[in-house]
């Protein structure tokens, strides 16, 4: 089962922009075709499909879901005449949104969607600001799985690059994981399983 | 000194424990919901009661904020206290205990240390905790400012 009815109803009714509508809003459904932590592919660089195109609605949905209130982050007349691009400033972190919206089901960087997983770090480096306008691709590479008291860790390194081939970001992603295919079914049907 | 001031400073004005203006947020399922889909991170541990009741992927029933978004508020501290264009370099975030919806988030940093290596690469490094209404630990996260020297004709 996916995400339950009204679930999946209220993600719809939240969904802002227009990569929130098109996005494959759920995780549970496409379980199968996230890689799991003993079958991702190990040290092997991959360039993930399609790119990321920075629009100003997705910089401001990030902007203010951290309840940020500078005009510069949040008000586009405002960025228009005070920020350094005239637009308003991306959020560090908006890495996020790129990876995610990049990491399909099927791809390398697939199993950042799994239910189950939990974060345990992470480490992003910004070699540029990210700009509207900016059309930005991934390369992914699994750099290593391991067991640390009974738990499967599995990282990658990931460099972000722009329409020019700069690179604007880097991070070393690690996530908790199902050790395998089965663990990650019992959280996939978690909603299939009626005990009370 | 507490810097809280929207204006950078230069490098030179930090010193090591440097407090930061605290940030403080409240976890609703609503801010989580908002984060999720801006980040497009919908895993239903952040994203569906029903499920997190369910599979209680750390032990409790509910839905848990993204240990991202805890990462982006510990950045967000930076560019209050040093203005939204502040250049942030790199951010480390390690996660320490899971926050379920209801709770309070603190997050409180300070200079940790300044890096005058010229060449127009210095950088300061803001160390940034936050806790819980507990006061228990929820992420430790180190954040590099890239910042300016104070100019010569300004000593």
């Amino acid at each position: 089962m996916a995400v339950s009815a009204s679930n999946a109803e209220r993600l719809t009714a939240l969904a802002r922009t227009t990569k929130q509508r098109e996005y494959a809003r759920d995780f549970v459904a496409t379980w199968r075709d996230h890689v799991t932590w003993d079958r991702a592919p190990m040290r092997e660089a991959v360039r993930l499909p399609g790119e990321f195109i920075v629009e100003e609605e997705d910089v401001l949905a990030y902007n203010l879901a951290l309840g940020e209130t500078d005009p510069l982050l949040v008000d586009p007349e405002y960025a228009r005449v005070h920020a350094p691009g005239g637009t308003v400033v991306v959020h560090p972190l908006f890495t996020t949104s790129i990876g995610f919206w990049l990491a399909a089901p099927g791809t390398p960087l697939s199993w950042t969607r799994t239910p189950g997983a939990r974060n345990p770090f992470q480490r992003v480096v910004i070699r540029e600001p990210i700009k509207i306008g900016d059309r930005l691709s991934l390369t992914v590479e699994n750099t290593d799985r391991y067991i640390r008291r009974g738990k499967h860790y599995l990282s990658a390194h990931v460099v972000m690059s722009d329409q020019r081939g700069a690179v604007k970001a880097e991070s070393w992603a690690t996530l908790i994981l199902p050790a395998n295919h089965d663990e990650a079914r019992a959280f996939a049907t978690a909603l299939n399983d009626t005990r009370p | 000194m507490i810097l809280g001031s929207p204006r950078a400073p230069f490098l030179d004005d930090l010193k090591t424990g440097d407090e930061l203006s605290e940030l403080v947020y409240d976890v609703t399922q609503e801010c989580v919901d908002a984060y999720g889909m801006a980040s497009l991170d919908l895993n239903p541990v952040h994203m569906d009661p029903q499920w997190a009741a369910r599979a209680q992927v750390f032990g409790f029933p509910e839905t848990v904020a993204h240990g991202m978004m805890s990462m982006s508020y510990a950045a967000s501290l930076v560019l209050r206290a040093f203005g939204a264009s502040a250049r942030i370099t790199a951010v480390e975030s390690t996660f320490t205990k899971p926050v379920p919806v209801g709770s309070t988030v603190t997050v409180r940093g300070e200079v940790r240390d300044t890096h005058p290596i010229g060449d127009g690469k210095d950088f300061a490094v803001i160390r940034a905790i936050a806790t819980d209404q507990h006061g228990d630990t929820i992420s430790v996260n180190e954040i590099h400012l890239q910042l300016p020297r104070r100019p010569a004709d300004q000593q």
